[in-house]
């Protein structure tokens, strides 16, 4: 059984279908990419994963518990974390309080601070950027900040949504480093990317959706040759 | 039938005034803002009325005279406050409810402090206000249908959405609480033309209780809201007659129980209803039509 | 001269009890509770019912009318405004709603006070508290006063620290900047906002209590002349702040009693109103609030 299983995922905003039927999968240590344009659905997918918006059928289950439609912070608290669309960094907290609220559950002084450690020793990037306010960092600094605070509760899986995005292509090099060291301590890790050559450097799996549905799914040496991912994603 | 009519006279009359302020809350409530201004207007043009009156000013100059005042004042109102978002924009008008109130009960030479002004000549009956609410309400209807309404609907769902196809909200906002002075002031005077008295409890937190439960009651979807919501606030006390200390209470659990069980109100429920049949309608033609098609 | 003073600092402190939580509750859940003076009325009518059941001391009756008043704030939370957010469709649809389902809260509440007291002025028994003159570093101030300002600048700090420095702390500075990313870090919205409206409602319970032992009397209506002071404390203080509040709370006090002593006892209520309006003319944003987190 797979850590984290969607299956036949259904949301709607008002009359509009923005996921459909959508089913995926996400083994223990597994780096998956969901590769979609504009408007395909991807935040939405990730949002009913972690249950920030409702999905109206279909179920989700990690780590063999069914977990369709819980409260957002439940689903956070068993393991899976989510690092959202444009980083979301808390702006009036500095770097560090901006990490230490990542480990809001955890509840010892001593363990948080390890975990701090941890992280500026991972992103030494951030160590460096400790009492700045978090809303002052560039846009690479806070998608490190985004994953470091993340990992600060300790998940088993991530959701990351464009971690790339609006990136300096130097800077996109950085992030996908960083995920690759984050799948590395074996951390699951399920991203959106509309960049798939930087994507596919890290990923093994490929979802391609399309108005709310997976038109394509295969591991990435496979779906990288196709017709239409060469088309659509890597302008070849 | 007519010895009723004569016998709740008053009821109908002031259930006519009542639909006036609710129209005031209403076209503010329409652009998204929560304001309680009206009230403020209401109490302004009451007791200019009633001072007025006290001097034999000719009524229809009266009604000038508090229109032009509430229509500058709630200008230069509506100017500050849409400068402000949500929250801070309510908080600005009840700060002026609750100043207008300290006003009235310390300036006792002028407004007869907590007493009030009594015994003024009754210079309007219940068809003359049928008339006035009747007028509004063809106005606001058109003004629904017209441009500016329809801005204001989209603006009403969705503000961003509305400043993307380029709305102007701060122009509408401006509108809107313009408008919601005119009409709260025209209502405070036409209340001291039936009633013939103004009385401090018509600044206090009862009115602004009264305010909501109209336009909450009867909601904000369409100009027949703010009607069916003051017909309901009129009638209660005649249904809670046994209970008339509890009235307050009574408005108060339902403004609650509506916001949380059904937030478009009575209004909003019509037009789902209304919808929810002309939805089956155009579905049952379309069935209808299907062997034909299937014929051709 | 130092007569003036003792006056400022009781009154900042009543100013300062009632305001931080009206404030905290706005800043962090979006909620401006209306019914805030009705809570802290309910503190003080609580306190009448507590001692009037039986003879009890300060000690044993603040708590519990704190308790109580706490309480009440808290079943609002459970009845209006957690269904209200559920339902909304972001977190700021949900403030104007929330905003007058706090009216019609208000509304049950000043009802029920006032069958009570039949709209008459109460006075807690003298036996809970005896009422005496003390000397303070030289000024002569009621025990009851000193109590007052030992309380607000005790229950201030302890909270202001609390926040600042405690992991909830943090946490209600995410809910406040973005509720959503709150989810995702495993904060439950929910049961920080039981937290919050519990300190908030005992916050305004303890300054009702001691209120209405300072100025011997209390009726259904204490509270609500407070909510303009407290709009004009916020908007001085930056809304969601609490040493704003705290700040803002002697400011306003001291300008009070400055216009009090050099205009007249009439200015004394028109000060908080200039002060919203010249603010957020100037500074809609608040007077100490700064937005230096932001890039350009
Ligand atoms: N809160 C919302 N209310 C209504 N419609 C929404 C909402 N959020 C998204 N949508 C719609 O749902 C569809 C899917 O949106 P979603 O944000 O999931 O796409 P996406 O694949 O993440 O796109 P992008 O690459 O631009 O981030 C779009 O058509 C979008 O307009
Ligand atoms: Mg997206």
């Amino acid at each position: 059984m797979a850590l984290l299983e969607v299956a036949e995922l259904d949301v709607n905003y008002g009359p509009l279908a923005a996921v459909r039927g959508l089913s995926l999968e996400l083994e223990e240590s597994q780096v998956a990419v969901i590769l979609g344009t504009n408007g395909a659905g991807k935040t939405t997918t990730l949002n009913a994963i972690s249950g920030a918006v409702r999905a109206r059928s279909g179920t989700v289950s990690f780590d063999g518990r069914n977990v369709t439609n819980s409260a957002p912070w439940k689903i956070s608290r068993s393991g899976l974390g989510h690092v959202p669309e444009g980083r979301r960094i808390v702006g009036p907290l500095t770097v560090e309080e901006n990490l230490l609220v990542g480990a809001y559950n955890v509840r010892s002084r001593g363990r948080r601070s390890e975990l701090i450690d941890d992280v500026f020793d991972t992103f030494p990037m951030l160590a460096e950027k400790r009492d700045e306010l978090g809303g002052l960092l560039s846009g690479g600094q806070q998608q490190m900040l985004a994953l470091g605070r993340a990992l600060m509760a300790e998940p088993r899986a991530l959701l990351m949504d464009e971690p790339s995005m609006g990136l300096a292509p130097i800077m996109v090099q950085h992030v996908m480093d960083a995920v690759q060291t984050i799948a590395a301590r074996g951390i699951a890790v399920l991203m959106v990317e509309q960049n798939a050559t930087a994507a596919f450097r890290v990923a093994t799996e490929v979802y391609l959706i399309e108005h709310g549905e997976v038109i394509l799914h295969g591991p990435v040496d496979q779906v990288q040759n196709s017709e239409l991912v060469r088309r659509s994603f890597l302008g070849i | 039938m007519i010895s009723w009519l004569a016998y709740y006279d008053d009821v109908i009359g002031h259930m006519f005034v009542l639909m006036i302020l609710a129209f005031s809350m209403y076209v503010v409530m329409r652009v998204g803002v929560f304001s309680v201004a009206s009230i403020g207007f209401w109490a302004i043009a009451g007791y200019g009325a009633a001072i007025a009156d006290q001097y034999d000013v000719p009524p229809l100059l009266i009604v000038g005279g508090a229109l032009l005042v509430s229509g500058v004042f709630g200008l230069l109102l509506a100017l500050l406050a849409v400068r402000l978002s949500g929250l801070s924009l309510t908080m600005v008008t009840i700060a002026f409810v609750l100043l207008l109130q300290v006003i009235v009960l310390n300036w006792e030479d002028v407004t007869g402090g907590s007493l009030g002004i009594f015994g003024l000549p009754v210079h309007i009956g219940t068809y003359g206000l049928l008339a006035v609410v009747i007028v509004v309400a063809v106005l606001l209807a058109l003004y629904e249908r017209g441009r500016t309404g329809r801005a204001q609907d989209s603006l009403l769902h969705d503000e961003q959405l509305a400043q993307s196809v380029g709305i102007d909200i701060r122009r509408q906002r401006i509108v809107a609480l313009t408008l919601s002075a005119l009409l709260g002031g025209l209502a405070g005077c036409l209340n001291v033309f039936q009633t013939g008295m103004m009385v401090s409890n018509e600044v206090g937190f009862h009115v602004v209780v009264d305010a909501l439960t109209m336009v909450i009651l009867g909601g904000t979807a369409a100009w027949y809201g703010p009607v069916i919501g003051a017909a309901i606030l009129a009638w209660l006390p005649q249904m809670l007659s046994f209970a008339d200390e509890w009235r307050l209470a009574v408005q108060g659990v339902i403004i609650v129980v509506v916001l949380v069980f059904a937030p478009q109100g009575a209004a909003g429920l019509i037009q789902r209803l209304a919808r929810g049949v002309a939805a089956k309608r155009r579905s049952s033609l379309l069935k209808r039509r299907e062997p034909q098609d299937v014929s051709a | 001269m130092s007569g003036y003073f003792v006056d400022a600092m009781i009154l900042g402190s009543i100013y300062a009890l009632f305001t931080v939580g009206l404030s905290l509750s706005w800043g962090i859940l979006g909620v401006l509770n209306l019914a805030h003076g009705s809570i802290f009325m309910a503190g003080a009518l609580s306190a009448y019912m507590i001692t009037s059941a039986g003879a009890l001391p300060l000690a044993v009756v603040l708590p519990a009318s704190m308790l109580v008043s706490g309480g009440l704030v808290v079943l609002m939370e459970l009845v209006a405004f957690r269904p209200i957010r559920r339902r909304a469709a972001n977190p700021l649809a949900a403030e104007l709603p929330m905003a007058i389902a706090s009216v019609g809260v208000s509304s049950v509440l000043v009802a029920f006070a006032n069958n009570f007291t039949a709209g008459y002025s109460l006075s807690l028994p003298q036996d809970m508290f005896t009422v005496s003159s003390i000397n303070i570093l030289g000024l002569t101030i009621t025990n009851i006063g000193a109590l007052i300002v030992v309380f607000a600048i005790g229950l201030t700090v302890a909270l202001g620290l609390y926040v600042a420095r405690s992991r909830q702390g943090r946490a209600l500075k995410v809910i406040a900047q973005d509720s959503y990313v709150g989810g995702l870090l495993g904060i439950s919205m929910n049961r920080l906002a039981l937290g919050t409206m519990f300190i908030s409602g005992a916050l305004a319970g303890c300054g009702g209590v001691l209120f209405s032992i300072h100025v011997n009397s209390m009726h259904a209506y204490m509270g609500e002349a407070l909510l303009l002071k407290a709009f004009a404390v916020i908007v001085v203080g930056g809304i969601g702040s609490i040493w704003g509040a705290a700040i803002g709370a002697y400011v306003l006090a001291a300008a009070e009693v400055l216009a009090v002593v050099s205009v007249g006892v009439g200015m004394r209520d028109v000060v908080a109103f200039v002060l919203i309006i010249v603010i957020l003319l100037a500074r809609p944003q608040g007077l100490l609030s700064k937005r230096k987190w932001q890039r350009s």
